[in-house]
């Protein structure tokens, strides 16, 4: 399991990442709800649903 | 060997134990193994419950287990699917057994990206770890968002499953799961 320890900053997030970055700042990890667009385009598309 | 409803292959696997009360933060930890037919490598999958009916789950090579670099090492086995998806049964166990569990995982950096980091700062090792990549394939393919609902956050290979029947908020797990991380201000 991870524990972040760096002071950097990686310069290559998406648009979506910098709310998540500026309050990661704060020390706080911020979850954002993935959208079904989303979902739809990483998943494996010719394997079914178990749930 | 078993098969997934959607023909994907597992592992048998059997539960080998229950911790109680493990320390203030987990209620119990339920410990499963199983080996592979391949490798003839015995895998350890330890469960954790914390509160908000939230799992997180863990696995690592048995030889591995006094480790400390454990969920980091990569076994190099070419058998990370049957492996995972073993994973995944046993997160169903856990579902059948919890009707109500939501479920968190951190995609571990492994040697190369903790070196890559140590290497050039501006990486960060739990940035969008391999891991994190392919276990949020998995769910999306695995999982629909009948029962769950997906959340992750990518600069700490954070993914969530929130079960959709849960009590508890977004807003209280995400405490939970930054109670669990003691993500330290002074670190970062």
């Amino acid at each position: 399991m991870g524990r972040a320890k760096t002071n950097t900053t990686n310069k290559d997030h998406s648009a979506n990442d910098k709310q998540t970055d500026k309050n990661a700042c704060r020390g706080k990890i911020v979850l954002k709800k993935i959208k079904t667009e989303d979902l739809q385009k990483t998943r494996i598309a010719s394997y079914g649903y178990l749930l | 060997m078993a098969t997934f409803s959607n023909g994907s292959a597992y592992y048998d696997f059997r539960s080998v134990g229950q911790k109680k009360e493990v320390n203030e933060l987990v209620r119990e930890t339920f410990i499963y193994s199983f080996k592979s037919p391949k490798t003839r490598m015995r895998y350890m999958v330890e469960v954790e419950h914390y509160d908000c009916d939230l799992y997180a789950l863990k696995f690592y090579l048995k030889d591995h287990q006094n480790s400390e670099e454990r969920f980091n090492v990569l076994t190099n086995f070419n058998e990370a699917r049957p492996v995972i998806n073993t994973c995944i049964a046993i997160l169903l166990d856990i579902y059948q057994k919890f009707s109500k569990a939501s479920f968190a995982f951190i995609g571990s950096p492994s040697p190369k990206e903790i070196k890559r980091e140590e290497n050039d700062p501006r990486y960060r090792k739990e940035n969008r770890t391999q891991r994190f990549r392919i276990y949020s394939t998995l769910m999306s393919t695995y999982f629909s968002e009948k029962y769950f609902d997906h959340h992750n956050s990518p600069k700490y290979s954070l993914y969530l499953m929130r079960n959709k029947q849960s009590e508890y908020t977004l807003k209280r797990m995400t405490e939970m799961i930054n109670t669990i991380y003691d993500v330290d201000i002074n670190d970062l």
